[in-house]
């Protein structure tokens, strides 16, 4: 790899096309945030709450204290921690605090080293998927999210990773192009004006979004933790399980952007996108925690299995082409 | 019999040596809403049934399905059995894996019900695919908008076409009030496309002499233009053409408006067929203009289908719009139907002068709840029907709609199962729909 490629790969220059996605995503917020005067009126109000308790404006201002993971580790948790490696896609990088004590407390506690890769892989995707969950807020790195309720699904990513690199498994991240599925954007699109008509002036979401890969096994496996299995249950979709596509979006291809670190100013336009929608980027949390809730109600009552059984009562799978034509072939000598 | 009921019959029909059970509701059935019920239920059934064991004995991704979900052809016994038939969501159709033509082919060779041959196709881009996939099925291939980032594409054989259309074209064109040998239809939008509502318009009103038939213009909506207006943005060439496009059909708009003025002074019946958004939008313009045309005398007719989608807010209840269609176009309200149907459906559900939507008798609808379980008349749920008009595919779907279902009309004495009121999405349903594409075309214009 070149030096200006491995200089973009670990997130010193941000690439170009993360840049430009972000140019062409700021252009419709900008019309539809003039277009609606009332939102930015109560977005006032949200800066002011957050700076009378000497806060930043774009800051979540939730107490996360209860969610902090950290808690879960015990003293012998921190002994004998995983070594900190200093190969590509082992290594600490922006956001992904891997050679940090907590993180490799962790990563310990999981099972590292000690399962085989998948079965750590397992372990570290259901801890973030359904420990930590998805808030909008500013990006807090792996440790924060850690330390804290969750975060947005890039530092869902950023926990995975670490987790992933602690335990000696190499990690990348890849951001995509995708749609929400209608359930999706029933919760997080539909009910607000300006995440509607944004969304509808741009068509799809570019790199907004993103997958873990992992390498296992002589193969990079992608792996998204974003939707905890309460807020795919409360969306009324099926549960996705390790490996599973999840349901809630549709991938656009061809427009992946990989990347080894997070690139530099990432964290700087996230903030500036969560300053501008502040107001409406509280409504969306709340709604998340009722979805989420309703969700733990459907998965209490009945369990993931029963539910899933229900929910993939309709999922099909295609026979292969081969398959069909031995099948028409035995059909066309049956009706003979 | 006109030069119309003749064309019907030809483009149409299909050989009674030939038909399936389905086909003697289709072509058998001189009224396909004043029937003995007793007997067209039995007649449904049986017409059902037949279909089941079609897929299931030509489908292999069926018949694995129905195994799966433990339910075999001789399971069905009785009426209360079809319940039992599995289902598939309308999303199924647009679970392809990529658009090149290639693997789109395997896709449709996998999913159909009838063999479709070898894969000859020497075209290039997806839409010669899509001509080429028509000629190969002597049928129709139609597309949604692609709003969610996907197409959903249906792929109908010759068998599926003909029947479709014959009862389409009965439905709208001869049961509410006959078109003379001189009447003239109309459709606001563009028919060289394989977005749904345009194929099926072209298809549908081929059964017209060509200079009566009239379309806002002749450019063709690629796919790679709906692509575009989708947000999946391409090479400028297609915003070119779109461009095009578009002023075309403003051009068309006051071509159109200027025809009308002509029919009506020559007091022609005429046939519109158009989404209720559109013909919403040229009533403005007349109102802008001043204009106010009387088709009243010559038993004209209005049909809108493809409801509002996005355009919710500026949705006005039935009621008021016939009022508006009868001030502008001097059209009685009883001459204005709204229709409603499924681009996975080969039936419809047409308004009576109650505007309770009669579906056709073939189909066998439902409504279920959360979990998919069928759910009783009278109560609000998903939509899903069992369509055994469908040959080329399973046409058991599980659709986005929400819906109430009442087992009979409660004003009129017509037959069939009604859906009353508003028709919406579910939550979770694709809002978007190929009418608001067209829209969309329009206001492309104005950026």
């Amino acid at each position: 790899m070149g030096f200006f490629k491995e200089v973009v790969d670990v997130g010193n220059i941000p690439p170009f096309s993360l840049i430009k996605n972000f140019m062409k995503a700021s252009l419709p917020l900008s019309y539809v945030l003039a277009k609606n005067p009332n939102v930015m009126f109560k977005t006032v109000n949200a800066w002011k709450k957050r700076l009378e308790i000497s806060k930043p404006p774009w800051e979540h201002i939730e107490d996360e204290s209860k969610y902090d993971a950290t808690k879960l580790l015990s003293d012998d948790d921190y002994k004998d921690l995983p070594a900190v490696h200093d190969e590509k896609y082992l290594r600490p990088t922006r956001f992904c605090e891997c050679d940090s004590k907590e993180i490799r407390a962790m990563a310990k506690k999981l099972g590292a080293y000690e399962k085989e890769p998948l079965e750590y892989a397992k372990s570290i995707f259901y801890f973030v998927k359904n420990k930590k969950y998805l808030v909008f807020k500013p990006l807090r790195g792996a440790v924060g999210v850690l330390k804290s309720k969750g975060g947005v699904c890039l530092d869902q990513m950023n926990l995975l990773i670490a987790l992933a690199r602690a335990g000696g498994i190499k990690a990348r991240y890849r951001l995509y192009a995708f749609t929400p599925a209608n359930e999706m954007a029933d919760v997080m699109l539909n009910h607000d004006p300006v995440l509607k008509e944004t969304y509808e002036l741009l068509g799809f979401l570019d790199a907004l979004h993103g997958c873990a890969e992992l390498w296992i096994d002589g193969e990079w496996i992608q792996l998204d933790p974003t939707f905890s299995d309460e807020l795919e249950a409360g969306m009324g979709l099926p549960v996705a399980e390790f490996g599973e596509e999840p349901a809630w979006r549709k991938r656009i291809p061809e427009r992946d952007i990989i990347f080894e670190g997070f690139p530099v100013m990432f964290k700087s336009l996230l903030s500036g996108m969560a300053f501008l929608l502040r107001h409406t980027v509280d409504k969306v949390n709340e709604k998340l925690d009722e979805v989420r809730e309703k969700g733990r109600e459907i998965l209490n009552s009945m369990g993931k299995e029963e539910y899933n059984r229900r929910k993939k009562k309709v999922a099909i799978e295609l026979p292969t082409m081969e398959e069909v034509r031995a099948f028409r072939q035995k059909a066309i000598q049956m009706h003979r | 019999m006109n030069y119309l009921q003749k064309n019907l019959e030809e483009y149409f029909s299909i050989p009674k040596d030939e038909w399936k059970e389905v086909d003697k509701l289709i072509y058998g059935l001189e009224d396909y809403f004043l029937y003995d019920a007793k007997k067209v239920r039995e007649q449904r059934f049986k017409a059902i049934k037949e279909a089941f064991m079609h897929h299931y004995e030509n489908n292999l991704f069926y018949h694995k399905y129905c195994k799966e979900n433990n339910v075999l052809p001789h399971d069905i016994k009785d009426e209360e059995d079809l319940k039992k038939i599995p289902l598939i969501p309308d999303k199924f159709f647009k679970d392809y894996p990529d658009e090149d033509p290639r693997i789109l082919y395997e896709w449709l060779y996998r999913i159909t019900s009838v063999d479709i041959g070898e894969f000859d196709f020497k075209g290039k881009t997806l839409q010669d695919f899509l001509v080429w996939a028509e000629n190969k099925l002597n049928g129709i291939v139609t597309h949604s908008s692609g709003t969610t980032g996907k197409f959903s594409f249906i792929f109908r054989d010759d068998i599926t076409r003909r029947r479709m259309f014959y009862s389409a074209d009965k439905t709208l064109l001869f049961s509410i009030y006959p078109p003379s040998e001189n009447a003239h239809i109309i459709y606001p939008g563009l028919i060289k496309t394989h977005l749904t509502m345009g194929r099926w318009i072209a298809e549908g009103t081929k059964i017209f002499k060509q200079e009566y038939r009239h379309f806002l213009t002749d450019k063709a909506l690629t796919i790679d233009i709906v692509r575009l207006l989708a947000g999946q943005v391409r090479g400028m060439g297609d915003k070119l053409k779109l461009m095009i496009i578009s002023k075309a059909m403003h051009k068309g708009q006051i071509k159109l408006l200027n025809m009308l003025k002509e029919m009506d002074k020559k007091g022609e019946q005429i046939y519109i067929l158009t989404f209720p958004f559109q013909l919403y939008d040229l009533m403005k313009m007349m109102e802008e203009e001043g204009v106010y045309l009387n088709f009243g005398e010559s038993n004209s007719v209005i049909i809108t289908g493809g409801g509002w989608k996005i355009h919710e807010h500026r949705k006005i209840s039935t009621d008021e719009f016939a009022k508006m269609i009868e001030e502008f176009f001097g059209i009685n309200k009883n001459n204005y139907r709204d229709v409603y149907g499924m681009s996975e459906m080969n039936g419809l559900a047409l308004e009576c002068e109650a505007r309770y939507k009669h579906l056709h008798p073939w189909i066998y609808p439902m409504v279920l709840d959360e979990n998919l379980e069928p759910m009783d008349f009278g109560e609000v749920g998903r939509f899903a029907f069992l369509d055994p008009a469908a040959n080329s595919y399973p046409g058991f779907i599980i659709t986005g709609d929400k819906v109430k279902l009442l087992e009979a009309c409660p004003e009129c004495g017509r037959e069939g199962i009604v859906i009353e009121g508003e028709i919406t999405r579910m939550a979770g349903a694709e809002a978007k729909g190929c009418g608001n594409l067209m829209r969309e075309i329009m206001a492309e214009e104005m950026r």
